[in-house]
């Protein structure tokens, strides 16, 4: 059956109106590279002194204040440093690149998700996922997360499309969820997933399932155990991996400083008001609260790193994002059981929503391992932008009419508001 | 093919030249200084030596040490790891307003000179109608052909009311307490 000309220009038009969004927010995040102040990025210094250090030839020492994170994000960032003109300042290279490879998981995304919903919705629910507080303040940034989501996608997006011959594949996905894991330590749940799917995917025989498996474990072998094994041993705690802000002559970690301090099983379950209506971490509550400041990290700035938190206009429109995203946050927990009940019209994605599971149980794991607030930042799980993305347009598709019209306006106009809201200074 | 190979060898050729350039003489460096200061902070870091960040002092805290207070002075020279110093004289860039500040000032050089792998510069800062005060910059290298690198900075003739002005042309943990009380004691 050929679809009508009547739909397909219907269609047209909310892929142009998605793109549109995604442009703006494009423009906005080149803006930011250098509106934004220098280094006042999440550990803006830290993090330089990585990109220095690749500048001179030599890994991060895991003695300096972020020397603790893996460094692909940094070896070409000190790339781009050697030959962009001194015009472009490093520190907004290096923002262009966490922008890059954030757009770049979208595109990704964008061709993963039309295997399972029409375009539109696709488009739709990508244009606001390339506008939401969390993503382009991460995008916005210099830093390593937006790196490790571009790889994690990759891996994954190849998962929901594997060959019946898949070796090939196997070490392909298993390089891309490695160099995920050599950007960010978040990239080894990347590496479990990927080196799990294959071989149940092959299950039915034992010598095939060894075969992917080990396929599957080449990558991961020769480019992080040397890596991650050096920095185990060296800071004697698999915690070494995720934990930084310590100085090697220093008095105390300025993590183990931070609030709340330590952690109880209600933290888990406390959703206070202000997650809503006051969404900074000054706010009462929040900084105890997990589930409220992650949903305030994801909506709005929760820590206060990006917009000036003291200014009312500020957090007024911090308060608006935050009441917003409670439309497509209820739509994408609602996409996801309706991909859960109907899993056939959805193959292959098991894999993605396993890694969306494992990587919010480690987040959890993290959060009770190191209880501050810093550990509690939403970008930590964009590497799950692809899942998440499906559930919210299978919710989109799903609806009928007006109905899915309205959807898909509204979704659109919370994510034009939060791309405002996130235009750097437009508060002054 | 050949457009590929192209693109290959103008690449490398960029590359090369980029890493093969000869090294800049100390007036290039200083005028390298303060065309990165404030508005491309990390590409300041290649310019400067070990010694140069004792001497600025600025340097992180943790909360605890903060906690724990300190003797309010500087750190003297090998108390602290470089990569603190480096930490604090990234971290005084980050400051709002301090680009804009470092926008004000005029750089005029005044005189160079070079004597084996040392070299002296020195430049007249001014901010706006400001008085302007003299800046002279220390430079060594490791050795003939090595690259030149600001060892220390020295100020004179810093009047009242180019305070903040000598501040942003050579950040220092000592100026920026003082500073800091100055403005504690205004309100």
């Amino acid at each position: 059956m050929q679809p009508d000309r009547g739909s397909e220009a219907h269609e047209g038009r909310w892929l142009a109106a998605a793109g549109a969004l995604v442009a703006l927010a494009s423009v906005a995040r080149v803006h930011n590279a250098f509106a934004y102040p220098p280094l006042q990025d999440f550990d803006g210094p830290g993090h330089a002194l990585n990109v220095f250090a690749l500048y001179q030839g030599t890994l991060p020492s895991r003695q300096l204040w972020s020397g603790f994170h893996p460094p692909l994000y940094y070896a070409v960032g000190a790339a781009l440093w050697r030959v962009l003109p001194e015009a472009v300042p490093v520190h907004a290279a290096l923002r262009l690149l966490s922008a890059a490879a954030g757009f770049g998981a979208l595109a990704i995304a964008w061709r993963a998700l039309r295997r399972f919903v029409p375009r539109a919705d696709a488009a739709v629910a990508l244009a606001l996922v390339a506008s939401a507080p969390v993503f382009a303040i991460a995008t916005s940034m210099l830093g390593n997360e937006t790196a490790c989501a571009f790889f994690t996608t990759a891996a994954l997006a190849r998962l929901v499309e594997i060959p019946a011959r898949p070796l090939r594949h196997a070490a392909a996905s298993s390089l891309l969820a490695s160099l995920a894991a050599l950007c960010k330590s978040t990239g080894l749940v990347a590496v479990a997933v990927v080196a799990a799917t294959y071989p149940w995917r092959l299950r039915g025989s034992a010598r095939a399932a060894a075969r992917a498996l080990l396929a599957a474990s080449a990558a991961p072998l020769v480019l992080l155990a040397p890596y991650y094994g050096r920095l185990i041993a060296e800071g004697g705690s698999p915690i070494a991996a995720v934990r930084g802000g310590e100085l090697r002559d220093g008095l105390g970690s300025e993590m183990a400083a931070q609030l709340p301090g330590e952690r109880h099983l209600s933290d888990y379950v406390a959703f206070p008001p202000a997650a809503l209506l006051a969404p900074f971490k000054e706010a009462p509550g929040l900084v105890r609260s997990v589930p409220g400041l992650l949903y305030a990290s994801t909506w709005a700035d929760g820590h206060g790193q990006f917009l000036p938190s003291a200014r009312r206009p500020v957090q007024a429109a911090a308060a608006g994002t935050a009441l917003l995203g409670l439309l497509p946050t209820a739509l994408a927990a609602l996409g996801a059981l309706r991909i859960a009940r109907h899993r056939s019209a959805y193959p292959g994605v098991g894999p993605l929503f396993a890694f969306a599971l494992l990587l919010a149980a480690a987040f959890a794991a993290q959060t009770w391992a190191v209880p501050v607030y810093s550990a509690v930042k939403a970008s930590y799980l964009l590497p799950a932008l692809l899942p998440v993305a499906l559930a919210l347009a299978a919710r989109l598709s799903a609806a009928r009419g007006r109905a899915r019209s309205g959807l898909r306006a509204a979704l659109l106009a919370i994510g034009a508001f939060a791309t405002f809201v996130t235009w750097y200074g437009w508060w002054a | 093919m050949v457009g590929v190979i192209g693109r290959s060898l103008a690449l490398g050729l960029a590359l090369c030249a980029a890493g093969c350039a000869r090294p800049a003489s100390p007036t290039e460096v200083v005028a390298a200084y303060f065309a990165a200061l404030g508005r491309d902070p990390i590409r300041t870091l290649p310019l400067l030596t070990p010694a140069f960040h004792e001497q600025h002092g600025l340097h992180a805290v943790t909360s605890a040490e903060a906690r724990a207070g300190g003797s309010g002075e500087a750190p003297r020279a090998g108390a602290l790891a470089v990569d603190r110093f480096e930490l604090g004289w990234l971290a005084v860039q980050s400051r709002e307003g301090f680009r804009a500040l470092r926008g004000l000032l005029a750089v005029t050089p005044v005189r160079d000179e070079i004597t084996g792998d040392r070299a002296g510069v020195t430049v007249l800062v001014q901010a706006g109608a400001g008085p302007a005060f003299e800046q002279r910059f220390a430079l060594a290298r490791e050795a003939p052909g090595a690259s030149w690198r600001i060892d220390s900075i020295e100020q004179s003739g810093v009047a009242p009311g180019a305070e903040l002005a000598a501040f942003v042309a050579h950040p220092t943990e000592a100026e920026r307490q003082r500073l800091e009380r100055i403005s504690r004691a205004g309100g």
